[in-house]
Parts: structure tokens; sequence; C-alpha cells
């Protein structure tokens, strides 16, 4: 592998030092976690979400999502701006949404994820294409032609259904930087822990999603009722079994919605309240 | 008129906002629990997270009884139009370069205090910085935020397994890292060749005619005076620095020891 | 991704045929194209097979290496999937324009394989935490006639159901050093059970309805489509939707019940064919690449 200049490099090689624990210590604790977790769990019960729009300075629009289970995604978007290569890609008439999906190097349990390795680039750059899909259908992009919108995400922290939170902070993030949008898209995120009697749960934890047999992510525009992502796989079942996850999982988005609106209303009245205590001040 | 004010009276302008905008119960975004110890500094509107990770790894061969402490600072283009995606540019190597510095010249942590044992084991400790929100002088954030960082990390006790030779881990005793110093970095813009301020915004930074940073430690000595290019200083002008640094040093410990304080007991 | 420009009357035109359940080719909604399908096409592999459905040319190589199981699955082969679409099969890939594509596809193919029951991965297991089989799945895109998805996963089926991994066993002696020993006839290998390799079905919807493998012009009309995979027995195991366009839920559900059907069918031609070519034995004349 060729050298990496331009980062700080460490030893060659180094290992997290729950590989080292005593037999049996980390899977224990991990068990003890579930039972705690799992038998007061409804699997329709959805972990809080925090969300917060308006708070970086320097983007035009940004948002900040974090969910019960301890993820963190940050998102900043900045509004139309002339595409440096006019018509790559994209038909003409229509503008393009660039999406970056970056992982803090400390956002993941055990090992450190190396920024610029192949495998890190690869996760990225699928989280991106993933996240490209779930807003492409929300945004007008009819209405800048031969422009382009940007829209970036940093996961600080991931504890179970990050590419669910990602999709809601970026829609988020894109409605403040005023951005015309048909609707907010929705992300939300389902597994199905192992056993032939597991029923689906809504927005698992990082150690139910390690554990589970099957995965999906939906975003839904609930507005229109609109499915923009749908990504999901793992263990075998029926499709009546995946009809049932979808919907849940929809169910899931139609409930998060408020959460989401509440949070913009809210930047859009700080931001108001600024905007006028600043004029005052000017007059005064 | 605030402008005015920082200008004329910088290190009370620089103390109000401190009161104002380090929380020191900024724990909801600022503590990673994938980490093994973080920190999140606001100056302004510039904000920095610090994320550490502890692993293992063989010393090098010609520091058998050294840890290794990897900073690396990175300005992803979520923090400012001025970023582009990619691999790190320069100013974001620079400024690792600069954090890289100012632990080996303070030297903050005792890289011996990283060994487990001599020649087979020892801590790596990968600083990870982030900057999220780029309003200018990102250095004092970056170093303000690892500094903060490493105060708060919790390593798990090894012990080295005599007979079979494997290390061992135990996760639940965890002890917190010896930070021998506590340097502190302090930027100043200059303007017009003989006017500073400290604490300079991202749009202070672009009509600046140069930028001087002076890191200080515990016992008022220098870490490192940074100066890249720009217009030239006066001995006396740099001395006036100096004292400036040195009395921020104290209210950034003062800072620093409230937040400890304020997270220890739970 | 290799596409075709069409004007609106042509989309209209294509649009309103499947409305009435006939496509430009004569088709219905859920039938596919005519597919040919051979295997052990490339005599260096492992296992390879070449399938052509309409004009998409796909060709998979397996190999089988040696190497060392992953540290979460001490006791478990693994597949590595690599694509390549090569500047043959459109312009637009030449340099690094097929490099997307490509990722895209490998992920796919990695999500669709990551049930556990769809491959045995433990039969690929030598010896625990030391030494397993890696199969490297090549596939390669000769040419691009739409509906990449579906043919690639035909074949990636019929490269599996083809591969042959010597069969090799380990010694251990007095010391407890162990050996490897490869076995000497070159027919003493194991075969893959297949059985489970789930296929994928791309539904394009089209207007209000949906249809199962697009040509390029009906590709160019759809604005997005769901991606299914489906074992033999019906069973759904990964779902994607892909396109920049949304869906309606009773759509997306609709959908799945039609990839169902079609794929159980497909899963049944196909493991005829494959069986059909298996019992010809070695006296097959092999068509290769100029047929």
């Amino acid at each position: 592998m060729p050298l990496d200049h331009r980062r700080v490099r460490g030893p060659e090689e180094s290992q997290p030092p729950e590989l080292w624990a005593a037999a049996g210590e980390v899977p224990v604790e991990g068990e003890e976690g579930e039972d705690k977790d799992a038998a007061p769990r409804d699997p329709c019960d959805l972990r809080p979400l925090f969300a917060r729009a308006g708070l970086l300075s320097q983007a035009e629009g940004s948002a900040y999502v974090e969910l019960g289970g301890g993820t963190k995604v940050l998102c900043a978007a900045w509004g139309p701006r002339e595409a440096a290569e006019p018509g790559a890609a994209a038909p003409a008439g229509t503008g393009r949404l660039l999406c970056e999906f970056r992982r803090a190097p400390f956002a993941g349990r055990g090992a450190r994820w190396r920024p610029g390795s192949a495998s890190e680039r690869e996760a990225e750059r699928e989280a991106a294409a993933a996240l490209q899909e779930a807003l492409e259908p929300a945004v007008r992009l009819a209405r800048y032609p031969r422009a382009r919108l940007a829209v970036s995400a940093l996961l600080l922290q991931d504890g179970g259904s990050a590419l669910a939170a990602a999709i809601s902070a970026a829609s988020l993030a894109l409605a403040d930087a005023g951005v015309e949008m048909y609707d907010l898209a929705v992300g939300c995120a389902l597994c199905r822990s192992p056993g032939p009697a597991a029923a689906w749960m809504l927005q698992p934890g990082e150690p139910e999603e390690r554990r589970a047999v099957a995965r999906l992510t939906v975003a839904l525009l609930p507005a229109l009722n609109q499915v923009s992502a749908v990504l999901g796989g793992g263990q075998g079942s029926s499709p009546d079994a995946w009809v049932q996850a979808l919907r849940l999982g929809l169910d899931g988005c139609h409930r998060l919605y408020p959460v989401l609106r509440q949070s913009l209303l809210r930047a859009a009245r700080r931001r108001d309240a600024t905007a006028a205590a600043a004029a005052t001040a000017a007059t005064a | 008129m605030a402008t005015a004010f920082k200008t004329v009276e910088p290190l009370e302008y620089y103390r109000r906002f401190l009161k104002e905008n380090c929380r020191p119960d900024g724990r909801e975004l600022g503590s990673i629990t994938t980490a093994d110890g973080s920190a999140l500094v606001k100056l302004g509107n510039t904000t920095v997270i610090c994320g550490i990770k502890a692993e293992l790894a063989a010393p090098a061969v010609d520091s058998a009884n050294k840890g290794y402490i990897v900073p690396n600072v990175e300005l992803p283009s979520l923090c400012s139009t001025r970023f582009r995606s990619g691999p790190p540019g320069e100013e974001a190597q620079a400024a690792s370069q600069f954090i890289a510095d100012v632990i080996e010249n303070s030297q903050m942590i005792a890289k011996e205090d990283l060994c487990i044992a001599n020649g087979k084991l020892a801590w790596v400790l990968y600083c990870d910085i982030i900057c999220l929100d780029y309003d200018g002088n990102i250095l004092d954030a970056s170093a303000f935020a690892l500094l903060a960082a490493l105060k708060n990390v919790q390593l798990p006790s090894v012990t080295i397994n005599e007979e079979t030779g494997l290390s061992e881990v135990n996760l639940k005793q965890k002890n917190p890292l010896i930070i021998r110093k506590h340097p502190v970095a302090t930027s100043f813009a200059i303007f017009d060749d003989t006017l500073l301020i400290v604490d300079p915004t991202a749009e202070e930074e672009d009509l600046a005619t140069g930028t001087v940073t002076i890191v200080t430690d515990d016992e008022d000595r220098l870490c490192s005076v940074h100066k890249p290019g720009g217009s030239p200083l006066t001995g006396a002008k740099l001395q006036d620095c100096i004292t400036r640094a040195i009395t921020r040093h104290k209210e950034v410990k003062k800072l620093i020891d409230k937040v400890i304080k304020s997270i220890k007991p739970k | 991704m290799a596409s075709v420009v069409l004007s609106e009357p042509e989309k209209l035109y294509i649009v309103h045929g499947v409305q009435e359940d006939l496509r430009v080719d004569g088709r219905g909604c859920e039938d596919y194209r005519c597919a040919e399908v051979e295997t052990d096409v490339v005599s260096n592999t492992s296992g390879s097979a070449r399938v052509k459905l309409g004009h998409t040319d796909i060709l998979v190589g397996v190999k089988a290496e040696m190497g060392t199981p992953k540290l979460e699955k001490p006791d478990e082969g693994y597949l590595e999937f690599f694509v390549d679409c090569s500047a043959n099969a459109t312009p637009e890939f030449e340099g690094r324009g097929g490099e997307e594509l490509g990722t895209e596809i490998a992920n796919t193919l990695y999500r669709v394989f990551s049930s556990e029951s769809s491959v045995d991965l433990k039969s690929l297991c030598i010896n625990p935490r030391e030494h397993c089989w890696v199969l490297y799945v090549d596939v390669l895109l000769l040419e691009c006639g739409g509906n990449l998805f579906d043919a690639i996963s035909i074949a990636v089926k019929a490269a599996l159901f083809n591969t042959r991994i010597p069969k090799v066993r380990v010694l251990e002696d007095e010391e407890g050093s162990k050996e490897i020993e490869l076995s000497d006839d070159p027919y003493d290998c194991i075969r893959l059970n297949v059985d489970d390799v789930p296929c994928i079905v791309t539904l394009s919807k089209i207007g209000y309805r949906h249809v199962v493998d697009a040509t390029l012009q009906e590709e160019a009309c759809s604005l997005a489509s769901l991606l299914i995979s489906v074992t033999s027995k019906g069973a759904l195991t990964s779902m994607k939707k892909v396109g920049k366009g949304s869906l309606d839920p009773e759509s997306i559900f609709e959908m799945m019940e039609t990839g169902k059907r079609v794929g159980k069918s497909l899963h049944i031609a196909l493991q005829k064919i494959l069986d059909e070519e298996e019992s010809l034995g070695t006296s097959r004349q092999k068509v290769g690449f100029l047929g």
C-alpha cells in the first residue's frame, strides 16, 4: 500500500484492546446490555430523536441529528452553485445533487476506522450513494438547471441506524439552506434479530444491529407518501414478511416527521429573531 | 462595536466569550462513547471535536520503551466552503504538524507512560481532531480540544500473562492518563504590521497580514512560537504576545479544570 | 451507466405499450428476454459462466484460492467480488468511467450474498483460524443492453454451480504441526450447493406498471426501479431502490410479489438448463465466444 504522506501516521499495525480482553468478558458485557435493553423494548418503539437545524455558521444550511442509541450525525448543505463541469452526467435542464458521507475515525466501536484506507473510502462511497438515492427524489432539481447542490454528512458516533439518521439530517440541512424541495426525506432503520419468531425492530441500536440477521433502511417523503429509499438485506424471508417490515418502517417515518418539522420551524424562528435583533440594533 | 471592543480589550473579550460559549455542560455532542476520550470545543463559531481511540501495538525498534501519539487534524468540506472533500489539504496537514509539534515540544504526555511491556507492547493514542465549523483560529481550538480530550481518556489496565506471554486486558478497570503539562495555544492576527488581535475569526484571518501562535505551559514557559510568514513583528510586540498568552493560559486552564470536575462524578 | 437518449414521443410510445401489457419487443410485463447460458467457458478458472440476456453479455469467472479466514468468522471461507466494466461494453467506461458502476454492482453482490444461507461458507473452511478457501468472483461486462443486475446474478449463480474446488486434507503429525495435502485425483473435488443462491430481479416502474428485464430503452423511461434478490424457494434476501425517482408504498408491495413469482420461475428455468448441460458431461460441444 502506498504511504499516505498527508496524514500523521502511527505504527503500521495496532489492535483495539477489546481483542485481548479476558475471554468471555466482552460478549458477557454485550449480553447484559441486551437483556436490559431487550426486555422492555417494544419493537414498534422509536428511540428518542433529537434534531436541530441551522447550527453551523459557515454552511448555508445545517442540521444535527442524534438518536437515542448514541448515533450522532452532523450535516451541512450548500445551495445552488454553478456546476464546474456543465452537463456532465446530469441530463440537461436539471441540477446535480452531490452527496458526501464521512465517518469520523473514532465513530465506531472497536478498532479505529483508518481514514483514507481503501475499505474506509469504499464504505463512505457506498453510504454517499445511498444518501444520494434517498435525497434526489425530494429535491426539485429541475428548478436548478446547470447548477450543483452539495450535502455533506459527518458521522460522529455510530450507535446504530446511522444511514437513516444521515438521510433525515441531510434533508433537514437542505431545507435549512433554502433549497426547494417537495418534502423532507425521513429515514428510518429496522432490523430483525436471529431466531425464527423474531420480529422486526424499529431504530435498532448498535449491538442489535450487529447481531441482526436482516437489516432494512427506508426513507419516506411523508407528505407525498412516496418511498425514496429502500435498502436492506439479510436472511431470506417471504415477501409478506418484508412487506410487514416495510410498513413498520414507513410508519416509523411518519412518526418521526413532526419532530423534524418542528426543528426546522424552530431554526427558522431563531433566524428571524436574530435578523430582527440585528435590524433593531442597526436602527438604534 | 464588538470588533472595536475586541481590539481594545482582547483579553476581556476573550474572557467573556469563554464564559458564554465553552459550556461546562457541553457534553451532548462532545462526548463520544465509542472513543476512549473526547471533547468538543467552541471558540465563537469555530467548533472542533477531538476523539481519541487507544489501541495496542508493538513499540518501534529504536524507542522500545515508548508508546505512540498520532494526532491528525481534519478540515472536512462540511466545515467550510474553502475546503474540498478528499484527502487532507495543505492547511489540515499544517495543522496536524503543528499539533504534533505541540505534543512533542511540551511533553504533555511522557511517551514512556504509554509503554506497557518494554519492546513488546505499548499504547497508541489516535487523536483525531475534526473541525465542524470553521470560523478562524483553528489552531487554538484544536490544541484546546486535544488537551481536553486527553484529560478524559480512560485506558483499560493491561497485564502480561507470565506463562503464556499474552497480554490480558481488563476492560472494567480503567485508569486516567497522566497529563504532565497543559500547553495552551494563543493565536494573534497581525493587522497592518502593528495591530494585534487575539482569536481571529475566519474573516479577520483572511484580512490579516500575518498570524502568530504562542504555546505556553503551566510554568509560563514557552513551548512553541509558530509564525508562518506574514508581516514581521518587533521583539517588543512578540514579548507583548507572550505576556498575553501567559495570562490566557490561566483562564483556559481554569475552564478545563472546571469542565473536567463537572463530568467526573458520574 | 450505459444509457440511450430517447425523445418524448418515443418514451410515450413505450409507456403506452407497457400500459397495455405489450412491450416494444412483443413481451408481456413479466417476461424475460431469451437468455443464453453456458458454463465452463474459461478453462483456467475454478468455475465460469457466460450469460447473454438480449444484448447484455456477461462473463463470470470464479477462482478458488487458499487464504486465511476472517478474524470474526474463523470457521468460514468467504467470497470476494470484483466487477470490471470494460470499455468494450460502452465507451462511457473508458478510463475510470466504469469504476463507480463497478463498485455499485460489487456492493450489491456483497449484500445479496450477505445472508448466511446463500452459500455454505463453512464448507469452504479447511482449517479453522488458519486456512480457508476464498472464492474470487470476477464479473466482466462485455456488453450492456439493459438489466445488468439480473444478468450478472444469473451468471454468478451459474459460475458458482460450475465451480469445482480441489479437495484437500489436513495432516497433523505428532508435534502438532499441520500440513495440507492436495488430492491427486483432479476429479476429486468439492461442489458448491447453489440451491439457495439468490437471483436478482429488477422491476422497473414505467408509467403505472412495472416490468421485469427492462431493455436500455425501457430503462430510459423508468425513474425508479426496485432490485430484489429472490431464492429458488421464493424468499427475499435483499432489496434496494435504484434510480432518481421515488415509489409509492403500494407499488413496492406489488413489485415484491411480482419479483417473487418471476424469480421463482427464473430459478426453475436456470436450474433446468444447468442440469441439462451437466448431464451432457465432457462430450458437450462448447460454443464459446464465437457462437
